[in-house]
C-alpha cells in the first residue's frame, strides 16, 4: 500500500501537481478582521492580493488547529496504513505542534505517522514534499521516505526578493532581516530560509539585479534536481525568472508557483524568489 | 632494483650537487606552504623563506665548488650551510648536511648506507645544537627518518630505497607534530620545519628516481590529534593568532663567530642565559650562532669577546609576528567585520551610516578635505569588529587608507573606491555576517558596477571640442571627462545623461547642498521621459562641490 502524503498550504503546491500526486493539503488559517478564511481554500491568490492592496486591513495568519490534523490523520488511514506529515518550519509556525498533537490524540492504532519538520516555507517545503511524493509512488516504505525526507530538508533551499520588508515586520517574522531595514537608499532585500527562519542575505539595487542574483545564487548551489518559481501576483517577473532558470533546470523544467494567501500575508505582494533542491550534498 | 641501482652509481660528487639543488628546488616551490605553517618558536611566517635561503646558500657555494670527490663535496656543503644558516630551521638544517658529509667519510659515492648513518649524524647533531631540544619539530621527524633509514637497510642498500623510505616516515612524523607539541595542536597545523625537511626529501628523491628536477609540490599531510573540523581553512585557529598578537619574541639574532680554540658548547651555554631559541653548532675554528634575545646588543658584545663577527643578521620578531598574525586575521573566516567610509556631506553620510546595517561608520572627506591617515586609523580602531574595511571614495584617498593599516593591530582591508557613488554601492554589498574575504569580492564586483557620473563647477576657463567653458560654469563628467557642459545644474545633468550611452537599468542623483529637492525632482522627471526602462531614484547627498554625483547601474 502506498505512503499517504500529507503537507499543509503553506508548501504553495499548485493544485493540480498536488492532486495527480495525490498530496493531502491541509490549510492553515488568513484572517482580515474578523473575516476567517481557509488558505487556498475559501480564500485563493488572487482575491487575497487584491484585498491585501485596496483593503486597509491587514491580514493574520494562524496554524490549523490540532483537531483539524486528528480528521485528517483518521480520514487518510481509512485508506492508508503509512503516513507521512510534512510541514512549514517549526520557527515560522506552530503548524507542525498542531501536527504532532494530532498525531499523539490518534495514538498507535490505525496507521503509522511520521511528522516532519521541512525547516522550510513555500516551494522550498513544497518541493521536499512532490519528491517525497514520487518516491511514495515508487513504492518506498514509510521508514525510507522518512529518511529521503529529513536528507532532503538539509538540500532544499528557496532565495527570495521582496519589495518592501514591512509584511515580514508586521507579521513578526523579520527575524535578522530587520539589519536590511531603514536604508535611506531603495533596496530590494534578498532573503533565505536558513536554520528554519528568515535570514537577510543580500540587498539588490533594482528588481532586474534581483533576479539575475537569484539565479545566481541557485547556480552557485551547483547540480539542482528540482527548481521552481515562486511569485505573489508578480506573474510577468515569476515567467522572466523562469527564463532565467531553465537551463539550471533538470529537463530545462521549472515549476512554476504562486505564493498563496497565508506565505503572501508574510512576504508581501511583489515577492519573486526561486526554491530548488540541490544535488550536492549538505 | 636494478634501475635505482644504476642510477645509485651516479651519485657522486656531481650527482651529490644536482640532488641537493633538486632538494632545494623543491623547498622553494613549497615556499609559502612552510611560511604559512610557521608558528613555532616564533610564528612570523619565515621558516620555509630561512629554509630556502639556507639551501641556495648550499647550491651556491657547490655551484663555484671545485670540488669533484664527494667527501669533499659533501664537507664544503656543510661548511656553507652553517655559515648560510638563516634562523632555527636553517641552523638545523645545517646539521643534516654535517650529518651527510660525516655519513661520506671515506666513501666513493652516496648509497643507502652513507645516507642512513649520514641522517642519523645528522640527527645527533641537530639534537646537541638546540639549548632544549622540544619534540614534534624538525628534530623528532630528522630523528624519525633516521630510524626509518636504518630500518630500510635491512632490506635494500640502493638509495633510492632508503631515501624513499626516510621520506615516508618524515611525513608521517610531521602529521604526528600537533600530538607532540602543544602549540600546534592549538594553531591546528603540522610543524613548518619538519614539513620543510621532507619537502627536502621528496625533492632529493623525486629527482633521484627521474621524475622531475626536484621542483615537485609536495602538500603538508593532514593532522593527527587534531579535529579537523575545528582547523580553520587557513590552516590556523583564530585563538592561536588571538594569543600570538600580545607576545613579545624580541630579534633574531645570526651570526658567525670566526676565531681559534672556540667552544660551541661553551658558548651554547653562555648564550641560552641572554635570550631564547637558542641553537648554536660548529667548531673550534668556526662557530654559527642563533638566538633570540630581547636585546640583541649584549650577545654581540659577548660574542665579539672571543672572535671576529660576521654574516651579522638581526631581525625585529614582533614586527614580523605583527605582520604575520595581520595577515593570518585576513585569512579567518570567522573575522567579525566592519566599514569605514570617507565621504563629505550629511545626506552622504548618514547614507553610508544606514545603508551598514549597524557596523559602518564615516570620516568626513572628500575633494578639497582629504581626511588624515590619523583620523581614518581612528575610526578604525573605533570600530568595534577587529577587522575592517575601508572605503575610501576618493582616488586621492586611497593612498592614505593603505597607510592605516600601520596604526593599527586590527586587519584593515582596503576595498580601494574611487568615487562615492561606488562606495555606496560597495557597501549595499557588504554584510556584517559573512567573513572579510567573501565581503570584499561582492563589494569589489558591486562597485566595478557603478559607472560614476558628477556635475560641478569648472574651476577656471577651459577649451574643450571647439566649446569654451568659462571659469563657474557647470560642467557634466562621467569617468572623469567632460561630456557637457551648461549654465544650470539640471539641465547639465539632464544633458550628461542623455549623451551617456545609458546601459544601466538604475539611475541615482545624489543632490549636492545647493540643490532643493524639487529641482532635483524636476531633473528626474525630464530624465524619466527620456529614458525608458531607467528606474531613476533622488536622494538627498547634501555634498559640497556637486550639485550633482549620479550613479548609473
Amino acid at each position: 500500500m502506498t505512503v499517504a502524503i500529507i503537507t499543509d498550504s503553506t508548501a504553495d503546491l499548485p493544485s493540480e501537481l498536488a492532486d495527480s500526486l495525490g498530496i493531502h493539503v491541509v490549510p492553515l488559517n488568513v484572517m482580515f478582521g474578523n473575516e476567517a478564511f481557509l488558505d487556498g481554500v475559501t480564500i485563493k491568490s488572487d482575491e487575497f492580493y487584491r484585498r491585501l492592496e485596496s483593503g486597509d486591513v491587514f491580514p493574520t495568519t494562524s496554524q490549523p488547529a490540532a483537531g483539524v490534523f486528528l480528521e485528517k490523520y483518521r480520514e487518510v488511514a481509512a485508506s492508508s496504513d503509512e503516513i507521512i506529515s510534512i510541514h512549514i518550519s517549526e520557527g515560522l509556525s506552530k503548524t507542525i505542534n498542531s501536527a504532532r498533537h494530532a498525531r499523539q490524540e490518534f495514538g498507535e492504532g490505525g496507521a503509522r505517522i511520521e511528522v516532519v519538520d521541512s525547516r522550510q516555507v513555500g516551494m522550498g517545503l513544497g518541493l521536499v514534499v512532490l519528491a517525497v511524493a514520487r518516491a511514495a509512488r515508487d513504492g518506498l516504505d514509510l521508514s525510507a521516505l522518512t529518511t529521503m525526507a529529513r536528507s532532503l530538508v538539509d538540500s532544499a533551499h528557496i532565495y527570495f526578493l521582496v519589495d518592501t520588508l514591512e509584511y515580514l515586520r508586521r507579521g513578526g517574522r523579520i527575524g535578522r532581516a530587520q539589519a536590511f531595514l531603514g536604508s535611506i537608499l531603495r533596496i530590494h532585500p534578498i532573503l533565505t530560509i536558513e536554520d528554519g527562519v528568515v535570514e537577510p542575505l543580500e540587498r539588490a539595487r533594482s528588481r532586474r539585479k534581483g533576479l539575475a542574483r537569484l539565479r545566481a545564487l541557485v547556480e552557485a548551489a551547483g547540480p539542482a534536481s528540482a527548481v521552481a518559481t515562486c511569485s505573489a501576483g508578480v506573474p510577468e517577473l515569476a515567467r522572466e525568472l523562469a527564463d532565467l532558470l531553465k537551463a539550471l533546470a533538470p529537463g530545462g523544467e521549472v515549476i512554476m508557483a504562486d505564493v498563496g494567501p497565508v506565505v503572501g500575508a508574510h512576504g508581501g505582494p511583489g515577492l519573486i524568489g526561486v526554491a530548488f533542491i540541490s544535488e550536492r550534498p549538505a | 632494483m636494478s634501475r635505482a641501482a644504476s642510477i645509485d652509481a651516479f651519485v657522486d660528487g656531481d650527482g651529490l650537487k644536482t640532488l641537493v639543488a633538486a632538494a632545494a628546488r623543491a623547498v622553494e616551490r613549497n615556499q609559502e606552504e612552510i611560511n604559512a605553517l610557521n608558528v613555532f618558536p616564533v610564528p612570523d611566517g619565515d621558516t620555509g623563506t630561512n629554509m630556502a635561503l639556507t639551501l641556495a646558500a648550499v647550491v651556491d657555494e657547490a655551484g663555484v665548488s671545485r670540488e669533484v670527490g664527494i667527501e669533499a663535496v659533501a664537507s664544503a656543503m656543510a661548511r656553507s650551510a652553517l655559515l648560510g644558516a638563516r634562523g632555527n630551521s636553517g641552523l638545523i638544517l645545517a646539521q643534516f648536511f654535517k650529518g651527510i658529509a660525516l655519513g661520506l667519510d671515506g666513501a666513493q659515492i652516496l648509497g643507502g648506507r652513507e645516507f642512513a648513518i649520514g641522517l642519523r649524524r645528522g640527527a645527533e647533531a641537530a639534537y646537541r645544537a638546540v639549548e632544549s631540544p622540544v619534540e614534534g619539530t624538525m628534530l623528532t621527524v630528522m630523528r624519525e627518518a633516521a630510524e626509518a633509514a636504518d630500518a630500510a637497510l635491512q632490506e635494500s642498500d640502493s638509495l633510492d630505497a632508503v631515501l624513499a623510505a626516510a621520506c615516508d616516515r618524515a611525513l608521517e612524523s610531521v602529521a604526528r607534530t600537533p600530538t607532540m607539541l602543544e602549540v600546534l595542536r592549538l594553531a591546528g597545523v603540522v610543524d613548518a620545519g619538519g614539513y620543510g625537511l621532507s619537502v627536502v626529501l621528496a625533492g632529493a628523491l623525486s629527482w633521484l628516481r627521474g621524475d622531475s628536477d626536484g621542483a615537485v609540490t609536495v602538500a603538508a599531510p593532514e593532522l593527527i590529534g587534531v579535529d579537523k573540523g575545528a582547523a580553520l581553512r587557513a590552516g590556523l585557529r583564530r585563538e592561536f593568532v588571538d594569543t600570538v598578537q600580545d607576545e613579545i619574541y624580541g630579534y633574531c639574532t645570526n651570526f658567525v663567530i670566526e676565531g681559534e680554540g672556540l667552544d660551541p658548547d661553551r658558548i651554547r651555554a653562555d648564550a641560552i642565559k641572554l635570550g631564547q631559541s637558542c641553537v648554536v653548532a660548529g667548531d673550534d675554528r668556526q662557530v654559527k650562532l642563533h638566538l633570540h634575545p630581547q636585546d640583541p646588543g649584549s650577545i654581540l658584545s659577548y660574542a665579539s669577546s672571543l672572535g671576529t663577527l660576521s654574516r651579522i643578521s638581526i631581525l625585529n620578531m614582533d614586527e614580523q609576528t605583527r605582520e604575520w598574525t595581520q595577515a593570518r586575521r585576513t585569512e579567518l573566516e570567522d573575522c567579525q567585520v566592519a566599514v569605514v567610509a570617507v565621504a563629505a556631506g550629511e545626506g552622504l553620510a548618514r547614507i553610508f551610516t544606514s545603508v551598514g546595517m549597524g557596523a559602518s561608520s564615516v570620516v568626513p572627506g572628500g575633494d578639497t578635505m582629504n581626511p588624515s591617515v590619523a583620523e581614518i586609523a581612528a575610526a578604525v580602531e573605533a570600530s568595534s569588529a577587529d577587522c575592517v574595511i575601508v572605503l575610501p571614495n576618493n582616488k586621492n584617498i586611497v593612498g592614505t587608507a593603505r597607510q592605516v593599516r600601520g596604526l593599527t593591530s586590527k586587519t584593515v582591508i582596503i576595498v580601494p573606491t574611487t568615487t562615492v557613488q561606488a562606495g555606496i554601492a560597495a557597501l549595499l554589498a557588504f554584510s556584517p555576517d559573512r567573513d572579510a574575504e567573501v565581503n570584499v569580492s561582492a563589494m569589489s564586483e558591486a562597485a566595478a558596477g557603478v559607472t560614476a557620473g558628477a556635475v560641478t563647477r569648472a574651476t577656471r576657463d577651459v577649451n574643450m571640442n571647439g566649446r569654451v567653458v568659462k571659469r563657474g560654469d557647470m560642467i557634466g563628467l562621467l569617468n572623469g571627462s567632460i561630456v557637457a557642459t551648461g549654465r544650470e545644474a539640471g539641465s547639465v545633468a539632464v544633458d550628461l545623461l542623455s549623451h551617456a550611452d545609458i546601459d544601466g537599468e538604475l539611475i541615482t542623483l545624489y543632490r549636492g547642498e545647493e540643490v532643493s529637492g524639487d529641482d532635483a525632482e524636476g531633473v528626474a522627471e525630464a530624465l524619466r521621459a527620456l529614458l525608458d526602462d531607467v528606474e531613476i531614484e533622488v536622494v538627498d547627498g547634501g555634498q559640497p562641490h556637486y550639485p550633482y554625483l549620479i550613479a548609473i547601474e
